[in-house]
């Protein structure tokens, strides 16, 4: 029999034996891809997967630390001191919570926000007070020691925030120094590191931004050293200060915390950056953006692209 | 047939020894051939058999979608008989069907372009080979049997049913069933170009994701189309051909038939569910299968049926279930290639809205309505 074969297969032309070796490789090809796609299991990379196994799948609640003080930022309303309601607050780094939550399936009502401070954010995380933090937390090596970051969401740089008719349009660090025992920043923030390094040491470093504004309004202080996406919101809402530019050119990247070790919440997180990164305009970055800081932050914005380790799919992933 | 008792035909047949001299009949006016008589007998009785083949399609034909779908419910209800009898009471013989074919279009084209394209690639054995044997060349019978526009129609149901990824095999299945007009080197590189633009788009996001799969998808069979994959297979060779092409297709359409047997028959809701003013919202997932003036009876989709009672149900949203979670964030003009052509022009004429968040909710809370305190039992 199989003589017979290899003998009849002798005899076949040329162009007889390619179209055979073509319609076998073809079936081979087809029983291969097809059958890989029938038989392949599950990865079990899926959002749904992913919020079964993480540290959310038992909660009623997302509980986000988030700042209260800062206009179009991440704003509470001051006639509501204790919400903890998303309707109450207002600002971008709120924006993004709110769609954060929708993606890890949470509606507003059972996304909590709990009021944090500069230099409470890693312990919050960490002694399980919250979930997740989104507080112009930028991203630093030190502190990836202390909690896990998503990011970054956004890129900033540090700017200078005066009253308007002391301001001059560009300021250096040596002019600062000159100020010295006037400048007020927020305690453990990146700019008091930054003016630090630069030998401008005597800072008022407080607790909430709101306090460096009153400072500067009531002639306490002469400058307020910050990232510019904070100072914007409140040169919008102050008009008698100006934004100063800070001749530096270290960007701030600020990224989305959870708990050092939370690697499920960790990628949940990257991969609502990622999606939003992906869907561009129509991403939560950019509606988030386009209704509060971007209408005051004069450098052009887009959403930096998140570094993401683990890929999730998504039901989402169909629409565009 | 050949056995002494067996029943007499019309005609009678001399056998050797039984009359005066062999290969007579006794009446000198009725004569003979036997071998002819036998070729008569033959083609009798393949035509009775065909008719018993063509009355036992058109039976599996009608009966298999009906079996198919009760199938599915058995299925769908996890194995247990009560829950299936519920299901059996309340879900309508129309909606069975429609739902099969909505899920099942796919798997009974793809079976018949794998018929038909193995058939023809084997046609040329069919005259060497000309017994009857029942599964030798099998679907090489049915693709010559099967008139061209017949055909034409099951590829059309197929570009509209299968996934778009899938559109390059149809497209090569398609060369092989219906032929190729005989082209010269610039013909096939007019097309190879024409392909490439209509392709390379979304081949160039698959190697830039590098999502192997889909490329290969793209590249491969466009690529056997020149070394004349579409010529039916040569004669020595068409046989042994048509025996693993025919294994390999039914194995592969049996290894389909699970995720259709296992596909849905009712929509995936989610229900909110808050029992008292004060009470927590639960959420509950699975499918709603009967609604009347009290209950709501809920077939979780971990298994087992709640009759929740309609005055505690907040609100109810549906969801897609996990099966329908893409593997690739890849488009083809405006299509996602996990959607077939029909599902794409649909969604861009009527684009979802977003998941809705108690979808989520509900897969990361599976024991929230276990564990509520009272009036639902499992």
């Amino acid at each position: 029999m199989v003589g017979e074969l290899s003998t009849a297969v002798r005899r076949l032309t040329r162009r007889q034996v390619a179209a055979a070796t073509a319609a076998a490789t073809a079936l081979l090809v087809v029983a291969a891809l097809s059958g890989w796609t029938l038989l392949r299991r599950d990865d079990g990379n899926t959002v749904e997967a992913y919020i079964a196994r993480s540290s959310l799948a038992e909660q009623r609640e997302l509980r986000i630390g988030v700042f209260g003080d800062e206009p179009l930022l991440s704003y509470r309303d001051p006639a509501k001191p204790d919400s903890d309601r998303l309707e109450d607050y207002s600002g971008f780094d709120i924006e993004m919570a709110r769609r954060l939550g929708a993606y890890l399936g949470f509606r507003p009502a059972s996304v909590k926000l709990a009021p944090t401070q500069v230099q409470n954010r890693a312990r919050d995380l960490n002694e399980g007070l919250v979930d997740i933090v989104i507080a112009n937390y930028s991203m630093t090596p030190e502190r990836e020691l202390e909690v896990d970051f998503s990011g970054p969401y956004l890129r900033t740089m540090p700017e200078v925030l005066m009253r308007a008719k002391d301001a001059p349009p560009s300021i250096t660090f040596q002019a600062l120094g000159g100020m010295a025992g006037r400048i007020c920043t927020t305690g453990s923030s990146t700019s008091e590191a930054a003016l630090n390094r630069k030998g401008i040491r005597q800072v008022d470093g407080v607790g909430q931004a709101q306090e460096c504004v009153r400072g500067l309004l009531n002639g306490k202080y002469d400058a307020f050293v910050l990232d510019e996406v904070v100072l914007a919101g409140f040169r919008k809402s102050h008009p008698q200060l100006a934004l100063v530019d800070l001749v530096f050119d270290q960007a701030e990247y600020y990224g989305i915390a959870v708990a050092n070790g939370n690697a499920e919440l960790k990628t949940l997180v990257d991969n609502f950056l990622l999606d939003s990164y992906e869907r561009g305009d129509n991403g939560a970055w950019h509606q988030a953006w386009s209704g509060t800081l971007g209408q005051v932050v004069r450098r052009q914005q887009v959403q930096p692209r998140p570094v993401v380790s683990v890929k999730l799919r998504d039901y989402n992933d169909r629409r565009r | 047939m050949t056995g002494p008792d067996r029943p007499q035909g019309p005609f009678q047949v001399n056998q050797p020894g039984h009359g005066d001299e062999p290969g007579q009949v006794n009446d000198p006016g009725w004569v003979f051939d036997a071998a002819a008589v036998g070729d008569v007998e033959e083609t009798a009785a393949a035509a009775a058999r065909a008719r018993v083949d063509q009355q036992a399609l058109w039976s599996v034909a009608v009966g298999l979608p009906a079996v198919i779908s009760v199938l599915r419910l058995w299925v769908l209800a996890g194995g247990d008989l009560q829950t299936t009898l519920l299901l059996v009471a309340n879900v309508g013989s129309i909606n069975l069907v429609a739902a099969l074919i909505v899920t099942a279009t796919w798997l009974l084209t793809a079976a018949l372009v794998a018929v038909f394209a193995v058939g023809q690639l084997t046609v040329a054995a069919l005259d060497e080979h000309p017994e009857p044997r029942p599964w030798r060349l099998r679907f090489a019978r049915i693709a010559a049997a099967t008139p061209t526009p017949l055909k034409v129609v099951v590829f059309v149901f197929a570009a509209l049913t299968w996934q778009t990824m899938y559109l390059p095999l149809l497209l090569l299945g398609a060369c092989v069933a219906l032929g190729l007009p005989p082209m010269r080197w610039f013909g096939w590189l007019a097309a190879g170009a024409g392909y490439l633009a209509l392709a390379g788009p979304t081949l160039a996001q698959a190697v830039e994701q590098g999502e192997l799969v889909p490329a290969l998808l793209i590249v491969a069979p466009a690529t056997l189309l020149p070394f004349g994959v579409a010529t039916p297979v040569a004669t020595p060779l068409a046989v042994p051909y048509a025996r693993v092409g025919q294994l390999l297709t039914v194995a592969l359409v049996a290894a389909a038939t699970v995720p259709v047997l296992e596909a849905p028959v009712l929509p995936l809701s989610v229900l909110t569910i808050a029992e008292g003013d004060n009470a927590q919202p639960v959420s509950a997932r699975g499918w709603v299968v009967e609604v009347n003036d009290a209950t709501t009876a809920l077939l979780h989709e971990r298994g087992g049926v709640d009759f929740v009672p309609n005055a505690t149900i907040v609100s109810r949203v549906l969801c897609p279930d996990s099966s329908q979670t893409p593997r690739y964030r890849l488009w083809a003009y405006g299509i996602h290639i996990e959607d077939s052509l029909l599902q794409g022009i649909g969604r861009n004429r009527r684009p979802s809205q977003a998941l809705d968040s108690s979808c989520r909710s509900a897969t990361g809370r599976p024991a929230a309505l276990r564990s509520s305190p009272a009036g639902l039992s499992g």
